[in-house]
């Protein structure tokens, strides 16, 4: 298995992924890897259209010649435990591009939104050296976003014009944790009024050597995707 | 749940290849494995067979259900064969929907585990994906060692 | 909208309403409560208490007279019966040729197109698997091909519904077919089915085609083209079909239809288009479940919904904008693979619903639609049903002929006030556009699916052969029709040939300038694709065309 990962074998990494998702502990060379993939968060409300967003940034990324792993993770029912797992769906068009690997994952009722293991997955996509951006995408939901900051490297919140009292609030999350705001569908009416409202709020936050960047995009038409990409390397240069 | 001593829950894709667009059948197909505890990968209607294979290999999948509505499963053999070729024939793959008495036989063939046809009852449907997930874990022969 | 419908209260027939209920509770012991489909609760009897004629003139009139729940013309069925029109695609060109003959000869009065699920998918013959070609629909990827499947039909006299979504290549292949032949264009009389990109969208069959702001636009030049030179044709139909064959309720099903039409006809208005201009050409496409009644309440209740919109909302002034053309389609959903020779009876029913429901235009499932693509065979038992509830049934001798029965009066002011209700939600939603952006309708959708089937499943709605009574399975099931491949091969063949052949000068300037148009806001595409046609374009090129400029669409599903 060690070796297969080590080959970019992508069955190995696949069933690798379902063992740590199923709590097998990590080996110390797992552990103890270094790599330097990226690992970029992306969170935000349903509905927000994050996982069109993170299609268009897959196009950017591979049109880069970068590879990209994409770990999609979505709410189970805390009924049956069961889950609906629709997000790669959108992300269709990269089903047979041999340097995107998507996979989605259950919450499982975690507590926080993410998997359990999810931080052992990262280490087992960073193990095979293959993936040189890791984006980690969840839904929004109250504590999640603290989940994520401790995990990526990079965490982009994605938000909707008009967000109004949704986006009060979400506020006090998303300002402690984002470390880029992108307002998607900026085509709608008030996009322009959501960034001003948000710049405000986050000139309330203490200085620190990073200014929150508010972006816009309308992922749909490919637009201020390279914009996007570019303030993530600027980020990752600014935190080295 | 019926769970057959699976260590985690059954992870089941349900898709539709071919050319048709109807899937009324597959949504509630896949909300009562959903609803039955199981995580359930859905796609739209007219995957390639290729993005079948590419996607059951990264999500690790162990059963795949087909749903056909206007003769789409005519092409299902193929299906079995890209798996194959892909080292995947672990998987095990249902078919639910309108397929034709004389057309059984081709399908059970090609290594179709099983038909469902309209009127079949949702326990029945979640039984069968629960024990194929197990019989396709037990018959996996890569990496067989649970360590890393 | 709301409306509140007069009850009458006299008091001694209150009396004797309460002597009569006693009696009833005692006698049926432990009563059962019934729901309609659309969620309404159906009581054991309706009389001058749910329902009086105080407010006739208002909320019901004469056939022909708005609001039209009795009919939008005055002579209704007694006059010139609904069209029998049924839905047909098969094979090649030349077999579906061959029976379109055939049942013209049996009595049908126009005909319909359907095309291979590979050009609903947006891509020709030769990128498809050739088993799965034909099985449910013609092959048809370029005018020559329509050409064929038109043979010694006039394209003058009959009425020809394509079921040819945006871009509508079909439409412009049949008009590049007909200048050929020399016929002008503004003689071709027919509609444009499953024009409606929104009914796509949602019901999950056709988004891959166009984006939904793509099918938006290219609808718009479409309804413009056809005004300035197809005046016969109808360039809209609103499809409530898909949406109840892919789960919603009947009162869902008019209510999002309505929506729908309420988007495009604001749409038409934003464009600078006058109502009276364009809301006489859009018609309708309902699927007609085996739920009788409130079927008829569905129907006579959306009419009168539509006169109101148009006239008021719309301030159309034209009586013919007023009026709601609808064509009916039997429900495949309700058809059981199962025992399947009791298709017929239950098209029968379905057929009497849509009847008595004031349909324009009616298609009758064959027996074994839920199967296969029906034979001939079965496909003239189900003109022959439709012949013997006009002739031997004698169904068309009166005009609405349920009006004024308590039940029928009151449940479609039921209906009708459902059907508002969510009209309204949609509004709020910022209408149909918005709302299937944003998933509402097609949750709604998902959720009487899964709702309707817990019914199948608890017993609660029976399904004969498949819940209750079932276990004969000796019954025949006819063969699936299945093209034959060598065929098909050498059909795939021939086409590739003709590609090899064409001027392909003249198919690059076309879809040169159908791109140039896709990206201008004063050009119209529509009428680049009819030039497409005629400079030898396929199906799939034009649809690969304008994919690129408009963008794919992505469907939207909310689990």
């Amino acid at each position: 298995m060690i070796n297969a990962l080590r080959n970019g074998d992508i069955r190995a990494l696949s069933r690798a992924i379902t063992l740590a998702e199923n709590d097998v502990p990590l080996s110390d060379q797992l552990v103890n890897h270094k790599n330097g993939s990226n690992v970029v968060g992306i969170t935000g409300a349903p509905g927000v259209g994050k996982s069109t967003l993170i299609n268009a940034y897959i196009n950017q990324l591979r049109a880069d010649g970068k590879t990209v792993a994409v770990l999609c993770v979505d709410p189970s029912s805390p009924t049956s435990g069961g889950a609906f797992l629709g997000d790669r769906l959108r992300m269709s068009e990269h089903a047979n591009d041999p340097g995107v690997f998507i996979r989605s994952l259950s919450a499982r009722n975690h507590l926080g939104g993410l998997c359990k293991n999810i931080e052992n997955i990262i280490k087992v996509i960073k193990f095979t050296n293959a993936w040189d951006t890791i984006i980690l995408e969840t839904v929004g939901a109250g504590q999640s976003e603290v989940e994520v900051a401790k995990i990526a490297n990079c965490k982009i919140v994605v938000l909707v014009p008009g967000y109004g009292d949704e986006m009060q609030a979400m506020k006090a999350g998303i300002l402690e944790i984002a470390d880029i705001l992108i307002i998607n569908k900026s085509d709608m009416p008030g996009a322009h009024h959501s960034a001003k409202e948000l710049k405000a709020m986050l000139r309330l936050r203490p200085k620190s050597d990073w200014d929150v960047p508010v972006l816009m995009s309308t992922a749909t038409e490919n637009e201020g995707i390279c914009e996007l990409i570019e303030t993530v390397e600027r980020f990752k240069v600014s935190t080295h | 749940m019926t769970n057959n001593n699976l260590k985690y829950p059954p992870r089941v894709l349900v898709t539709k290849i071919g050319l048709d667009g109807h899937d009324r059948g597959s949504r509630i197909v896949a909300a009562y494995l959903r609803d039955a505890g199981m995580e359930v990968i859905y796609t739209p209607p007219w995957q390639e067979i290729n993005a079948v294979v590419n996607l059951a290999l990264q999500e690790d999948i162990d059963v795949i259900g087909l749903s056909s509505l206007a003769t789409d499963h005519l092409i299902a053999p193929d299906l079995m064969i890209a798996l194959r070729d892909a080292g995947l024939d672990h998987i095990k793959v249902i078919v639910g929907g309108i397929v034709p008495a004389n057309e059984h036989g081709m399908l059970e063939d090609a290594g179709i585990s099983k038909i469902f046809e309209p009127g079949a009852l949702r326990e029945d449907i979640v039984e069968s994906v629960a024990t194929l997930a197990a019989n396709a874990r037990s018959s996996r022969r890569d990496f067989e060692e649970a360590s890393l | 909208m709301n409306i509140k419908h007069k009850q009458m209260h006299f008091s001694d027939l209150e009396q004797s309403h309460d002597d009569w209920q006693q009696k009833y509770s005692a006698q049926i012991g432990n009563d059962r409560t019934i729901e309609n489909r659309s969620g309404i609760e159906i009581k054991p009897l309706y009389s001058p208490l749910d329902w009086s004629n105080e407010s006739y003139a208002e909320d019901m009139g004469f056939p022909g007279k708005e609001p039209f729940t009795r009919g939008i013309y005055p002579t209704m069925h007694r006059g010139r019966t609904w069209t029998q029109r049924q839905l047909i695609g098969l094979g090649r060109p030349q077999d579906y040729n061959k029976r379109v003959l055939s049942l013209l000869k049996a009595g049908a009065s126009a005909i319909s197109l359907i095309p291979c699920n590979s050009g609903f998918r947006g891509i020709d013959c030769d990128e498809v698997p050739v088993p799965l070609l034909g099985t449910c629909g013609t092959v048809i990827n370029t005018t020559d091909h329509m050409t064929n499947s038109l043979k010694d039909v006039s394209y003058e006299n009959i009425s020809t519904a394509l079921n040819d979504p945006s871009p509508f290549t079909l439409f412009a292949f049949l008009l590049a077919a007909a200048k050929r032949r020399g016929v002008s264009i503004d003689k071709i009389s027919g509609t444009s089915n499953q024009s409606d990109y929104i009914s796509h969208c949602v019901a999950n069959h056709m988004f891959f085609r166009l984006s939904l702001s793509g099918g938006r636009r290219v609808l718009m030049d479409h309804i413009e083209y056809c005004a300035k030179h197809v005046p016969k044709w109808n360039p809209v139909s609103v499809v409530g079909q898909h949406m109840q064959q892919a789960g919603a309720t009947p009162a869902e099903a008019m209510a999002f239809t309505l929506s729908t039409a309420i988007q495009y006809a604001e749409d038409c208005i934003e464009r600078g288009m006058d109502p009276d201009d364009f809301l006489p050409r859009f018609t309708f496409f309902f699927d007609i479940s085996i739920s009788f009644f409130e079927e008829i309440a569905k129907f006579r209740a959306g009419r009168k919904i539509w006169a109101r919109i148009t006239r008021d909302r719309f301030g159309a002034k034209n009586p013919r904008s007023w009026r709601f053309k609808f064509h009916g389609q039997t429900s495949g959903a309700d058809l059981t693979m199962q025992q399947p020779l009791n298709n017929i009876a239950r098209v029968g029913v379905q057929a009497m619903a849509g009847i008595f429901g004031g349909l324009q235009s009616l298609h009758t499932d064959s027996y074994d639609e839920a199967i296969t693509t029906p034979s001939e065979e079965t496909a003239k038992i189900a003109i022959a049903t439709q012949n013997i509830l006009r002739e031997e049934a004698h169904l068309c001798d009166v005009i609405d002929p349920l009006g004024g029965s308590y039940y029928v009066e009151s449940l479609t002011n039921q209906m009708e006030e459902e059907i508002i209700a969510i009209i309204d939600r949609i509004d709020n939603a910022g209408g149909m556009y918005a709302a299937v952006e944003a998933g509402i309708v097609q949750r709604d959708i998902g959720l009487s699916a899964m709702g309707f089937q817990d019914k199948i499943e608890s017993g609660e709605q029976s399904l004969v052969g498949v819940n209750c009574y079932q276990g004969d399975d000796s019954w025949a099931s006819p063969p699936p029709y299945r093209p034959d491949t060598d065929k098909m091969q050498k059909f795939v063949d021939d086409f590739i040939n003709f590609k090899s052949n064409r001027d392909q000068a003249n198919v690059d300037t076309a879809l040169d300038n159908l791109a140039r148009a896709a990206n201008s806001s004063d050009q119209n595409t529509f009428e680049k694709v009819v030039a497409a046609a005629e400079a030898e374009v396929t199906h799939g090129e034009i649809i690969a065309c304008l994919r690129r400029e408009l963008g794919t669409g992505v469907p939207v599903i909310i689990a």
